[in-house]
């Protein structure tokens, strides 16, 4: 019986289961050793004995792993199954073991049926436990007959044994109460009883039950599996939950144990707090003499501070008033101020665009007139003139106004039926919007529709009241192209300000916290604006800076007075004044000699910073410690500190700095730098820091743009905020610079200034001319081709080319004959097209020291192009140069490329006029960028080698943004060159078929570096398109 | 204190379901094997009840009630928090309160990354900064808080790491073991390829199939990506090939993305039963690893490793975490970037070069059997416990390899 609990156990079953063993598991690893063990056991408890009798109903379930044991031994085995009514034994298992009758039903049916099923084919006999109580010897009989026995037929002794130990009153049990629940458990097993009742009352096994015994124990087994994993997880549970149990109490038995070891301590914790409570009483009279005498000391101390506080509160009154008298003052002042500066503007606006438009119309009438006056024909044609005088000529003006009243109608920004609504006066004269507008509501202020304000627009953009201008024309024409302000007033709303405490907290974790010296060189500077210079920098979010003011010989009273009362209230803010005005250069470099910070930060003296300016200056150099020079976003105020424009600016971008004045403010440069390089230049009193930035450039690259808006730069008559050409020689200026920047670089090339502050940079000439290899992939095509090879040919002044054509199986004959005509290379590239492939093949067969990859769609229309982009490429440091293309209509098609637009790059500036000056001159001057199309690029023939060529994964598209972006990553730049231009008929020969695995592929290479955002393309600009439009 | 005696208590951030409880239910079970009592703790609104196994599955709220829950009524004698995030942290935090133990954590990944990514750069910085009870808005139960994380590891009494590269984030001089994990045996077997499973997805015998299961999520989105492309540019050079992909997507796939991958993937979605994922898988021809060496992969153990080396198949992978330690060509492919190319390169090779696929197949299975086994985890685990509470622990030596 224990064996058998053993086997169970490592079944993890009991005898009460009734659920199916599968024979299968009597040979898994746990099982194993236990059935090992089953010889010896018999062995031990047997020993010689002829015959073993083996009673355990345990047997019936176990009855394969025995049998198995039995026939490896060579024990001759019969089997006797005893058969009970089911219900007895129910019976019988719920008085002795309390198992509810239904179970004890299901356990009879899994005991009989297995015992049953595995003991088939060998020697057995079926028997009637009932009869066995009343006929012992007649079931002896049957057994012996049926398996082959002769049990209790020798010995008379034992015969008597038996007869006294059976009887019928061993019958303990009858039937019990059934509930209809279990009506077909009832029938299986009363179907099972009579099937085995009957086999016990015949001498055979019959054939035909065993049929119905087998569909019987199916449908237990089924039944068996379908509730087994619920068994046993209650099983589990129940294992659980006595476990919890046995540890409750244990827990309870522990706690009663305490509760007692409790008690004990309480008695002698009661006797130790008399004790205490003793002391306590001593203490607390001790106290109370010393409150008594504390008190007293007290009274006499408050009287003393109540005195004190009272005189100081007078002293404080009085200067409160004081200063309440002088705030409303200078309020009143200021007031009044404003309003007249208000007024002021404009008047000057409205005179300004009346005194442009006067002009404008003068010049014009008096151009057409001087024109047609001196014309031969208005001379010579009097007489027909006077014969057909209804026939009238439509002047330039006219026809300037009907050419700009159509693009105001088909303008969005225009929107006829809201100006009819919005001017009632203009509905009901009955004239036509678009032509009033044109006329004469631009210039009473009235705005062409919601999205376009008059005024914003000329208020902001000055050269535009100065010209005269409609301004919704200027914008249409130029301003958009320009990416200038578009009239409308959301911008301002934008969010800027960082929150202090979160900065606070940035700042707290920087290891690094270097002393900033700004320096402010002042002269005849306006008070109040003084006054909120200073108050920016003092209410910096960083506080570890030191405000040098450099007095320039203004040698103004109150502005003395002024300085050393900012020094007064503050130590930080130190002061230091010249004899005589010596220029801005001067001055700021005396401030420089006196400053002790690690950096510098430059600032004028009517514009701000903004609070958290220092702060990011920090948090940026502790990101880069090496950083030498910082410069920042940056936006315009008006007198009045109203928000004019915004400046975005692209990262450290050398060539650009070339061509435009971009870097600005906020500009903090290492002290240690900006002394080596010999501080500000008067010479270049003007543009001084823009000279200054291309020297510092020159020195280094540790340079960091800052993309967010740090400084604020106040537009005033005559500064150059208020207008490009404020300033008398500032372009003269700039081209001076930008020429003494290329001789110090050994750049063979010279500096043009353009007006507006822009400066093309023009190649020069060259000692030597390299052979330069142009590589054009081609297939068929011969009115592109010939075009493209002709324009070559015939417009290009550079000496030294070789062109390469990669065919790919051209067969139309007047492509062909183009071989022929050119004097050009051609090398076969049969296969199916692949531009990667065909370039690299090209490449392997070219012999010059540059390599220019060129579209067969592409036109050349300016000769010295490839002066231009070598004049780029030969720089060192310098990867890719690719040019201004366009298409046909002198619309843009490429202008460098962006990387992000689409979720991976686009061209920027695309379909912009050619002329335009693009974002801050982003179009017309050369500039680093991510990256430039192969349309028409040039590259040194040894850097294409050295970075494997065109990637030959890609089949169709971004092969050149991939190989731009590796040549970044080798640490080279790529130039787009906006100073020529070539037309590309790109949309004649591309399909439109978009081929996504290229699209993954670049994303699989570039990710990073494209969720990182371009380094050229400020990220507070939108990505979702690629004209500079505010984020 | 020997293994018959020790009560350990595993507190786990997530249910047993997940990867990481597959790793505690099988180290619990070996443990228990070995003799040591064992409890698994999850959070309350995790817990699964599970059948078949040698150990106590509890919640966090009932182990709190009573921390001697151990049959033997002790509390426990180690607290194992698998991963530091703060669910772990705080049940740690209270039952300091009520019980005392030697405390082990186990790092699985790099947290701080984890944690950035979650929480975004800005309230990354803020979280790490800010003093305790000022922070703005609860904190995800589910992520390492960047401050108290650090604070949690200093405090422990020793640290275990799926990885080298952890023991960056395990302070100086602080006890550390290495363990890793190992496959069922019973399912991760090696088998003959399953072409009649192949033809029952419309899979023909010439087509080339890389296998993959787990899940896709913000994480490992991009390095899934790199597979399916690499089916891509398999196909654009003359091989058919398609990803056999099984495991939930939880990441934002575009439509146009999914359209072009439907060409190269087949997704057999989320398989419940573990010997469906051995059914589907043993149709492949090589198991892929994709990715790169970066601040996730350098420090992460991808589970499912241990299953592909076991099934018999070349393995594709980049050098980093198990490809620092498998020899190329040798053990399996290693690649400086499993990236969509490198992928595609390996394959090619592999499938043009039969001897090589032989020796990659046959030194998968040989490295499975040098380096996955639960029970050499378990037996090194329990050294690290017994040395912990006896105070013999010396700090952990870089680069020991478990066994």
């Amino acid at each position: 019986m224990e064996f058998n609990e053993d086997v169970l156990e490592a079944l993890n079953r009991n005898w009460n289961n009734e659920f199916l063993i599968d024979e299968q598991e009597f040979d898994s690893g746990s099982v194993a050793p236990l059935k090992a063990r089953l010889p010896a056991l018999l062995e031990q408890e047997f020993e010689d004995q002829r015959l073993m009798l083996v009673k355990d109903p345990r047997v019936c379930l176990l009855l394969p792993l025995w049998l198995d044991v039995l026939d490896t031994e060579g024990i001759d085995t019969r089997v006797v199954i005893p058969v009970r009514h089911p219900f007895e034994v129910a019976q019988s298992l719920l008085k002795r073991d309390g198992i509810p009758v239904e179970v004890g039903m299901s356990l009879w049916l899994r005991h009989l049926l297995d015992a049953e099923y595995y003991s088939r084919g060998r020697k057995r006999a079926f028997v009637n436990y009932s009869m066995l109580l009343t006929d012992w010897r007649q079931t002896v009989e049957k057994i012996n007959r049926e398996c082959d026995l002769k049990l209790l037929t020798d010995s008379e002794e034992m015969q008597i044994e038996v007869e006294a130990f059976i009887n019928p009153d061993l019958r303990h049990h009858h039937q019990p109460a059934l509930d209809g629940r279990h009506v077909e458990l009832h029938q299986w097993v009363l179907e099972t009883y009579q099937i085995l009742q009957s086999a016990s009352e015949e001498t055979n096994d019959q054939q035909e039950l065993i049929g119905a015994l087998d569909k019987l124990r199916g449908k237990l087994n089924i039944a068996s599996r379908l509730f087994d994993a619920g068994a046993r997880y209650y099983r589990d549970q129940a294992r659980q939950n006595e476990k919890r149990s046995e540890l409750l109490e244990q827990e309870l038995l522990a706690t009663k144990s305490l509760q007692e070891t409790a008690g004990e301590r309480r008695a002698v914790a009661e006797e130790r707090l008399a004790v205490a409570e003793e002391r306590l009483a001593v203490a607390e009279e001790r106290l109370a003499v010393a409150e008594e005498r504390l008190a007293e000391m007290s009274v006499l101390h408050r009287r003393e501070i109540d005195e004190l506080e009272s005189r100081a509160a007078n002293v404080r009154d009085m200067h409160l008033q004081e200063i309440a008298e002088l705030k409303n003052r200078l309020e009143e002042e200021s007031r009044k101020r404003t309003a007249l500066t208000t007024q002021h503007r404009q008047e000057v606006s409205q005179l300004r665009r009346q005194l442009g438009v006067k002009n404008r119309e003068l010049g014009e009438l008096g151009s057409d007139l001087a024109h047609v006056l001196q014309s031969r024909s208005w001379r010579y044609t009097a007489f027909w003139r006077r014969l057909f005088r209804k026939k009238k000529h439509v002047p330039a003006a006219k026809r300037r106004r009907l050419r700009e009243a159509e693009a105001i109608r088909a303008s969005e920004l225009f929107d006829g039926n809201w100006y009819l609504q919005q001017y009632p006066d203009v509905a009901s004269a009955g004239a036509d919007p678009a032509e009033h507008f044109l006329e004469f509501g631009w210039q009473e202020d009235r705005d062409p529709g919601p999205g376009f304000s008059v005024s914003e627009y000329l208020v902001r953009n000055p050269d535009v009241a100065m010209a005269g201008m409609n301004p919704l024309i200027h914008f249409l024409e130029h301003g958009q192209f320009e990416a200038r302000f578009s009239g409308t007033v959301e911008a301002e709303q934008r969010p800027r300000a960082s929150d202090p405490e979160e900065l606070q907290l940035l700042l707290m974790d920087c290891e690094w916290k270097p002393l900033i010296s700004v320096v402010v060189p002042v002269y005849k500077t306006d008070g109040g604006l003084l006054q909120q210079c200073v108050d920016s920098v003092r209410g910096q979010i960083y506080s570890n800076w030191e405000l040098i003011l450099v007095d320039d010989g203004s040698k103004q009273e109150s502005l003395t007075q002024i300085l050393h009362e900012f020094a007064d209230t503050d130590s930080r803010i130190r002061i230091f004044s010249m004899e005589d005005n010596a220029g801005i250069s001067t001055a700021t470099n005396v401030g420089l000699h006196h400053a002790v910070g690690e950096y510098i930060a430059f600032l004028d003296h009517d514009d701000e910073l903004t609070i958290d300016a220092l702060a990011w200056v920090v948090l940026h150099l502790n990101q880069n410690k090496t950083a030498k020079v910082l410069y920042s976003d940056q936006d315009k105020i008006d007198a009045t500190g109203r928000l004019l424009d915004e400046f975005f600016k692209p990262g450290w971008s050398p060539t650009y700095l070339q061509s435009v004045m971009y870097v600005g403010h906020l500009l903090v440069v290492s002290r240690e730098l900006v002394l080596e390089v010999g501080g500000l230049d008067a010479e270049f009193d003007g543009v001084q820091d823009y000279e200054l930035m291309l020297r510092l450039g020159e020195r280094t690259s540790e340079i960091v743009h800052i993309p967010r808006v740090l400084y604020r730069w106040r537009s005033i008559e005559g500064s150059l905020a208020a207008a490009a050409d404020a300033k008398a020689g500032i372009d003269q200026l700039q081209e001076k610079a930008v020429t003494r920047h290329l001789q110090r670089m050994g750049v063979p090339a010279m500096a043009q200034a353009q007006g507006g502050h822009r400066v093309k940079v023009l190649p020069g000439r060259q000692s030597e001319q390299p052979l330069v290899s142009i590589l054009i992939p081609t297939k068929d095509q011969p009115e592109l081709l010939g075009k493209c090879l002709q324009s070559l040919f015939d417009k290009s002044s550079y000496p030294n080319i070789e062109v390469i054509l990669g065919d790919n199986n051209t067969t139309d004959p007047a492509a062909r004959a183009l071989f022929e005509r050119y004097p050009v290379k051609v090398v076969p590239l049969p296969g199916r097209f692949h531009f990667a492939q065909f370039n690299n093949l090209m490449a392997n067969n070219a012999s010059g020291e540059y390599l220019v990859l060129l579209n067969n769609d592409v036109e050349i229309i300016e000769s010295d192009w490839i002066e231009h982009l070598m004049l780029h490429a030969s720089q060192p440091g310098v990867g890719a140069a690719g040019p201004l293309l366009c298409y046909p209509d002198m619309s843009v098609q490429h202008a460098g490329v962006i990387l992000g637009p689409r979720g991976t790059a686009d061209h920027v500036m695309r379909n912009f006029p050619v002329d335009a000056d693009g974002y801050a001159g982003s179009l017309m001057a050369a500039r680093e960028v991510s990256a430039v199309t192969a349309a028409c690029l040039m590259v040194r023939a040894e850097i294409y080698a050295a970075v494997g060529g065109l990637n030959e994964n890609f089949l169709r598209h971004y092969e050149d943004v991939d190989f731009c972006l590796r040549l970044r990553k080798k640490g080279l730049r790529n130039i787009y060159v906006g100073s020529t231009r070539l037309i590309h008929h790109e949309s004649k020969s591309r399909g439109s078929v978009y081929n996504y695995t290229d699209r993954v592929l670049l994303l699989d290479y570039w990710h990073e570096e494209i969720q990182g955002g371009d380094p050229y393309y400020n990220p507070n600009f939108a990505l979702s398109g690629n004209c500079y439009q505010s984020a | 204190m020997n293994v018959r005696n020790m009560n350990i208590l595993f507190a786990l951030y997530n249910g047993l379901e997940c990867n990481s409880g597959g790793h505690v239910r099988a180290i619990a079970q070996a443990l228990a094997d070995m003799g040591a009592s064992c409890i698994v703790a999850v959070p309350d609104d995790h817990f699964r009840p599970v059948a078949d196994v040698g150990f106590l599955v509890m919640e966090f709220g009932q182990v709190l009630q009573n921390p001697s829950c151990f049959p033997d009524g002790r509390p426990a004698d180690v607290l194992h928090a698998w991963t530091p995030r703060e669910s772990v942290r705080k049940f740690w935090q209270e039952l300091r309160g009520a019980s005392v133990c030697k405390t082990v954590v186990h790092l699985e990944d790099n947290e701080e990354h984890l944690a950035r990514v979650q929480l975004g750069d800005r309230r990354f910085a803020l979280e790490k900064l800010t003093v305790d009870g000022t922070e703005q808005g609860d904190f995800p139960l589910g992520v390492s808080h960047p401050r108290r994380y650090r604070q949690f590891m200093e405090d422990a009494d020793g640290a275990t790491v799926l990885i080298d590269a952890l023991r960056d984030f395990v302070p100086a001089e602080k006890p550390c073991q290495l363990i890793w994990p190992a496959a069922d045996p019973d399912l991760w077997r090696p088998r003959p390829r399953n072409d009649a499973y192949r033809r029952s997805i419309g899979i023909g015998d010439e087509c080339i199939v890389l296998g993959y299961h787990g899940n896709v999520h913000f994480a490992n989105q991009k390095e899934v990506t790199s597979l399916y492309l690499a089916a891509a540019l398999l196909c654009r050079s003359g091989l058919p090939t398609k990803v056999l992909r099984v495991g939930q997507d939880y990441a934002n796939w575009s439509q146009d993305f999914s359209d072009w991958a439907a060409e190269f993937v087949i997704h057999l979605g989320w398989q419940e039963q573990r010997s469906d994922i051995v059914e589907a898988m043993s149709a492949a021809d090589i198991f892929v690893q994709p990715g790169i060496a970066d601040d996730f992969n350098n420090y992460r153990f991808p589970s499912k490793l241990p299953e592909f080396f076991s099934l018999g198949r070349p393995v594709v992978l980049p050098r980093t975490n198990i490809g620092l330690k498998t020899e190329h060509l040798v053990d399996a492919y290693v690649l400086e970037q499993a990236n969509g190319p490198g992928i595609c390169e390996a394959v090619k090779h592999i499938v043009q070069d039969e001897a090589l696929y032989r020796k990659l197949s046959d030194g998968s299975v040989a490295f499975a059997e040098r380096h996955f086994d639960w029970a050499a985890t378990a037996a090194c685990l329990m050294d690290f416990y017994t040395s912990l509470a006896s105070g013999s622990v010396a700090a952990s030596q870089p680069g020991a390899d478990p066994r």
